[in-house]
């Protein structure tokens, strides 16, 4: 009866006494081996799979530049290129890389607000967060600006999702023209999709 | 009693037949399929102006969308600015459910439109808050077919699409047949179409559908509602500020029952230009806009049993039985865009509906002679007699009997000016004479008797200024040269004989004099020539070509022009690759003698351009030059065939719809497998909604095997290579479900 | 030196007091089939409905079916017996509770598997599962039998089973539980799922099983442990990896359905093999140390 008893209750504690071979030890050490293993090629798995990229060479543009693989290139009007993640549930993050001439009297913010009252007319909420200075690989000083907007899938006919968006845009003027290098991405995931820009950022020739 | 208990019972036997008929001939054309992709596409529109904070809804038209790059086509009437109509901003609410009323979307601007044809083309451009909407961001939207009005005739079926009520109704349609067709200068015989469906007049603007589901007309109306005692209007909004929403508002008007319907033929220059983009400027001053202007009167109304060049062949008091054709013609005075005209008709003391035109907006100029009438079609015997209402009120009416025998009454007939030639012939084009001393009329005469007396009274201007009275001398029937020689030449402006018989009416014509001596017509312009330029300064100075290189800023077209009187009606007519875009038809308003009159064209595209110059309708001088290729690019926004994909993507564990999923629709050109996620491989996107549910807007092409892509995070991959439709299958809704991974 | 139950086998277990393993394990595992494949049958011709109550109470009872199913098949007769497995609850707790601390955690929140894994190939996803899942649920497992049974509470070579299956128990339901409560499936999904998360997590722990016995009672080479474990996370990976796209229906303009029928098959016959196979592998071990030893008698089967 005071077996039965003790089979109900918890047991979790070490029995004392119960020794193991030595090979029985190596067994166990060979196991944690492996899963330490196991666990570390799976990280480097998941790296490799999800930093792949691809490349995106435009001679005429002289930018080369790689991107997250699997995103959708487009090399429409407006743009030198887009590169969207349409698997995304939400907002597509979005890398874009935009070619501006710029005048002999033309600062780098005066590009930049020139850009933001474009959007204002046609992002919702468009808000400039604000500005800052950007080094870009190359050790040269770039101007960075973020701001915020919400995106919403333009459909008329469905029920459309509104998502908030946080972006950032990189200028920097080389040879009488300004490289607009913009990133988006939902703001629930923003930051962490950020590694990724930077990863864009970091391989961008140009 | 028993003639009358045979039609019952005929009627009883066929009435099923003819119901049967009536449904297989929508059926055979395919109407039914394509009826929930005309009523998607059938938008309602609202007229609003914005004071302050306050937003006041002035004038509401259903609309269609004719192309998927958001061109709508409505009534000019409650979109164009106007007194009654004062709104500067229209709100687009489309059919988000065909069985719930239309919901606010977008915003648009007016891309073109004609008061007088009471037609309006305008295009989404803004969201509802007012943002501009980025080019290629606006989705592919439903859109209607255009059909060839002129291929409808009398009794052919015909379906009317639009919102019955302000608003607060889903889209109807009404079904009806084509009763009759009206005539008018504007268009000959084919200016407006009569049917007998029963269309509120909230549908107006609203498209009339051929048995394909093309659409071949507008149907119009012009409410002359817009004060508290007006019938058919409704008050929506507090506009005088008093916390009520009452009588002692402005209303929005809807006018009564519409019975006319605008043909879509006399629109395809409009959507054209539209279409293409293309907006000419001109030079010319802006018409004459006083307020002050007196108001509109009619004068003598008399009736034609037909029309040569938009004039009476002749003047009749009575037609015989069998008549087929009858015209109401009339003086107008002080008309314009915003006068509401309307012809009302009864035979033997009863209103007769059949050829009778509802209120409807004024579609000529200013002042001259108009009609309005039908050709080959059967007007019964009985009294007739037509009143014309000019905004409500009667301005002018003409009795006439129909039945009996032709009689041979004396009568004149078909007169046409010109100058004579060496041989002492009468040239010319009938309807303008150049500058000089005599102007010659010839017409013919009949059942004339010698000794019976007959007259002539010139006018210029409207004012008498020659008259003859003679007894006839010459055979009963034939043809009569007459002159005129005024003192001090013939001016350059309007004329006009009338021919009398006993001192009845019985022919008048109306003439213009403008231009040089001619050969064989009269010089009115002259060095027509294209330039390219960016401004009229440059366009002068830069040498005219046929030939232009694609991308140029402007083409520019250039004419000189002499002794042409301001009120002189004049048209210039622009084309493209053959096709009409352009059309401006109004009195002459500049000076009498000038040079480099300009017609600007922006950046026009491809195309082979070509513009004529008209006076009164006679083409005198055209020029052509050919931009780029010389040929227009295919417009994709105007393909229409095609299978309208929808459905909903559901997650399979939850059978929820996933929300905010990419569909990628993959051309033809390539499998699933060779997809490598570049845009150009790309037909279309289509992002799922909060229910999963997701619409390709662009039509799939029949027969073309589209590939189907779906990746999103956290579930499996779904595609498929053979995405497929024939031409049976207008819209497809499929289910998909996503299986986590 | 200790001496090791491992010379204990006889001509049946209940004649050492210890309650027999595999017969109740498959009359379990039997069960879950039984009923998970019922209830997708009947999903597939009932309509399903979005009561979302209904599917909530019966995701419930169907993630809660292995273990009361194995409470009362496994746990309450061993109070009958002499010899009873006291430990049974408290690695499955423990097990569920890794799952919860650890497992769940580093799958989600450091491998963010959803992220990457479902949109690679078929080969990639085995690889990527294996070595991230795969490692993650039969590593834990591992970890908590080595330290709640290894080698203290193992008597007979059927401890090692008995006690793996508590480790799946523990670790399968909290997997579920958590599935469930996030997603509110369909009643018949929570069927499939509830029967893939069982498949997984028993399958590949009869394999840490057959390691541990190996290792403990064979005394086997170093190797031949984590070689087991590494089987059981192949095997847990590839179930993983396979088992949606099997469930994937293809795309056609007709549209697509999932397929809980092929997924139904699948891990009833991912089941039947892994069974099969360790209980082949089980019992021929059992039988060459029989030999080894002169033992008599039978062993602890079906």
């Amino acid at each position: 009866m005071v077996a039965r008893a003790d089979l109900m209750a918890f047991e979790t504690g070490r029995s004392p006494a119960v020794q193991i071979t030595q090979r029985q030890r190596w067994s166990i050490a060979f196991s944690y081996m492996l899963i330490l293993g196991g666990l570390l090629l799976g990280a480097n798995q998941r790296d490799g799979l999800l930093n792949q990229t691809s490349v995106y060479t435009n001679n005429a543009a002289g930018i080369t530049a790689s991107y997250p693989a699997r995103w959708l290139l487009d090399e429409s009007e407006g743009t030198v290129f887009r590169v969207r993640d349409m698997s995304r549930l939400g907002f597509n993050t979005t890398i874009e890389v935009r070619s501006l001439p710029v005048g002999a009297d033309g600062a780098e913010r005066n590009l930049l607000d020139h850009l933001s009252l474009q959007r204002s007319q046609v992002f919702i909420d468009y808000s400039v967060l604000g500005y800052d200075t950007f080094l870009l690989p190359d050790d040269t000083q770039a101007i960075s600006m973020t701001y915020t907007f919400v995106s919403r899938d333009a459909s008329p006919f469905l029920e459309g999702v509104s998502s908030i968006v946080n972006g950032l845009d990189i200028l920097a003027i080389r040879r009488g023209q300004a490289l607009i290098v913009s990133f988006r991405a939902e703001s629930s995931i923003y930051q962490r999709e950020l590694a990724t820009f930077h990863r864009f950022i970091n391989n961008l020739e140009f | 009693m028993h003639t009358r208990v045979i039609r019952l019972v005929a009627l009883v036997a066929f009435a099923p037949l003819l119901f049967l008929a009536f449904r297989s001939s929508f059926a055979q054309g395919g109407f039914e399929q394509s009826l929930e992709r005309v009523m998607r596409a059938t938008v309602f529109v609202y007229q609003a102006e914005i004071d302050g904070n306050n937003l006041i809804v002035t004038c509401v038209s259903t609309g269609a969308l004719i192309s998927a790059d958001g061109l709508i086509i409505s009534k000019a009437n409650g979109i164009l600015p106007s007194q009654q109509c004062s709104g500067d901003t229209l709100f687009v609410s489309l059919n988000v459910d065909l069985q719930e009323p239309p919901i606010p979307k977008y915003r648009a601007d007016i891309i073109n439109a004609d008061a007088g044809l009471d037609i309006a083309l305008i295009r989404i451009a803004r969201e509802l808050d007012g943002r501009l909407i980025a080019q290629g961001e606006l989705p592919v939207l439903p859109f209607v077919e255009l059909g060839d009005s002129n291929d409808v005739s009398i009794d052919d079926n015909l379906v009317v699409v639009g919102y019955p009520d302000i608003g607060n109704e889903a889209v109807a349609f009404s079904r009806g047949t084509v009763t009759a067709f009206l005539a008018e200068p504007l268009s000959g015989s084919r200016t407006w179409f009569k049917t007998r469906a029963e269309i509120p007049g909230a549908m107006a603007g609203g498209g009339a559908y051929n048995t394909a589901g093309q659409l071949i007309g507008i149907p119009t109306n012009a409410p002359l509602a817009g004060s508290a005692a007006a019938s058919n209007c409704r008050y929506l909004n507090d506009t005088n500020n008093d916390g009520l929403v009452n009588s002692s508002d402005r209303c929005v008007p809807t006018g009564d029952f519409i019975s006319t319907i605008r043909p879509i033929a006399l629109a395809e220059h409009l959507i054209r230009g539209a279409r293409l983009g293309l907006r000419v400027e001109m030079t010319a001053p802006a018409a004459d806009s006083d307020p002050r202007r007196a108001p509109p009167d009619v004068s003598r109304v008399f009736i034609a049993p037909s029309v040569r060049g938009d004039m009476p062949s002749t003047v009749v008091g009575s037609l015989p039985s069998n008549t087929r054709n009858l015209y109401l013609f009339f003086d107008y005075n002080n008309f314009a865009a915003e006068t509401v005209y309307e012809l009302r008709i009864t035979r033997d003391g009863v209103p007769d509906s059949t050829f009778n035109l509802p209120p409807v907006r004024w579609s000529g100029g200013e002042r001259g002679l108009w009609y309005i009438g039908a050709r080959e079609q059967a007007w019964a015997n009985g009294a007739y007699e037509f009143t014309l209402l000019v905004n409500g009120a009667g301005a002018g009416s003409q009795k006439i009997i129909i039945g009996g025998a032709a009689q041979d009454r004396a009568h004149f007939s078909d007169i046409v000016f010109g100058t004579l030639d060496q041989a002492g012939n009468l040239i010319g084009n009938g309807s303008i004479v150049p500058l000089g001393n005599i102007a010659y009329a010839r017409f013919l005469h009949a059942n004339m008797a010698v000794g019976t007396p007959w007259s002539t009274i010139w006018y210029y201007a409207g004012t008498e200024f020659a008259r003859t009275s003679d007894m006839w001398s010459e055979d009963a029937f034939g043809s009569k040269v007459i002159s005129v020689d005024p003192a001090g030449g013939l001016l350059p402006g309007e004329y006009r004989l009338e021919l009398y018989v006993e001192g009845a009416l019985s022919a008048t014509s109306d003439f213009y004099v403008a231009g040089q001596q001619g050969s064989p017509l009269p010089r009115v312009f002259s060095d027509l020539r294209f330039t390219s330029a960016e401004s009229l300064p440059e366009a002068r100075l830069g040498s005219a070509a046929t030939s232009y290189p694609s991308a140029i800023p402007a083409l520019v077209a250039l004419f000189d022009w002499q002794r042409i009187i301001a009120g002189t009606p004049w048209t210039a007519s622009w084309l493209v690759d053959d096709q009409e875009f352009f059309r401006y038809s109004q009195p002459w308003l500049g000076q009498e003698t000038g040079s480099d009159f300009a017609l600007f064209l922006p950046n026009p595209p491809d195309g082979n351009y070509e513009l004529k110059l008209l006076v009164n309708d006679l083409l005198l001088l055209e020029q052509s030059a050919a931009v780029g290729i010389g040929q227009l690019p295919i417009d994709r926004f105007a393909e229409f065939q095609g299978t309208i994909l929808t459905g909903k993507v559901l997650d399979a564990a939850t059978q929820q719809g996933i929300p905010s999923l990419t569909i990628v629709l993959v051309s033809e050109d390539y499998d699933a497998s060779e997809f490598v996620w570049r845009q150009e491989q790309v037909v279309a996107l289509a992002t799922t909604d909060r229910n999963g549910e997701f619409q390709f807007a662009r039509p799939l092409a029949f027969d073309t095997p589209y590939s189907v892509v779906i990746e999103a995070e956290g579930y499996i991959p779904n595609f498929a290579d053979v995405f497929d439709f024939d031409a049976n299958q207008l819209s497809a809704d499929i289910t998909i479900e996503m299986v986590r991974g | 030196m200790a001496q090791f139950p491992r010379f204990n086998v006889s001509s049946g277990a209940e004649s050492y007091g210890v309650l027999p393993v595999w017969r109740r394990f498959s009359i379990l595992v039997s069960a879950i089939i039984l009923v998970c494949g019922i209830t997708i049958l009947s999903g597939e011709a009932l309509p399903a409905t979005r009561d979302a109550d209904f599917n909530r109470i019966a995701a419930l009872m169907l993630t809660s079916l292995p273990v009361l199913l194995w409470l009362l098949l496994s746990v309450l007769p061993e109070a009958r017996v002499d010899r009873p497995r006291r430990r049974l609850i408290g690695v499955a707790v423990v097990s569920g509770l890794t799952a919860s601390a650890i497992g769940l955690p580093l799958a989600e929140g450091f491998f963010v598997v959803d992220q990457w894994l479902p949109l690679q190939s078929v080969f990639q996803r085995i690889v990527g599962y294996t070595l991230t899942a795969g490692v993650i649920d039969v590593g834990l497992r591992f970890l908590v039998l080595r330290y709640l049974i290894y080698p203290q509470a193992l008597r007979v070579r059927s401890d090692g089973v008995a006690y793996a299956l508590a480790a799946a128990i523990g670790y399968s339901f909290y997997l579920t539980l958590v599935w469930v409560w996030r997603l509110e499936p369909t009643w018949n999904q929570a069927a499939v799922y509830a029967l893939f998360s069982f498949t997984i997590q028993t399958a590949s722990s009869l394999f840490i099983a057959l390691g541990i016995i190996e290792s403990y009672f064979g005394d086997a080479f170093p190797l031949v442990l984590p070689f087991n474990l590494l089987i059981a996370m192949l095997v847990a990976g590839i179930i993983q990896a396979l088992l949606p796209g099997l469930l994937s229906g293809p795309l056609s303009q007709a549209g697509s359905g999932d397929r809980p029928l092929f997924g139904l098959l699948f891990l009833a016959a991912s089941m039947t093999v892994s069974v099969g196979i360790a209980y082949f592998l089980y019992s021929n071990s059992e039988r060459r140390e029989r030999e080894a030893y002169g033992s008599q008698g039978g062993s602890d089967g079906f």
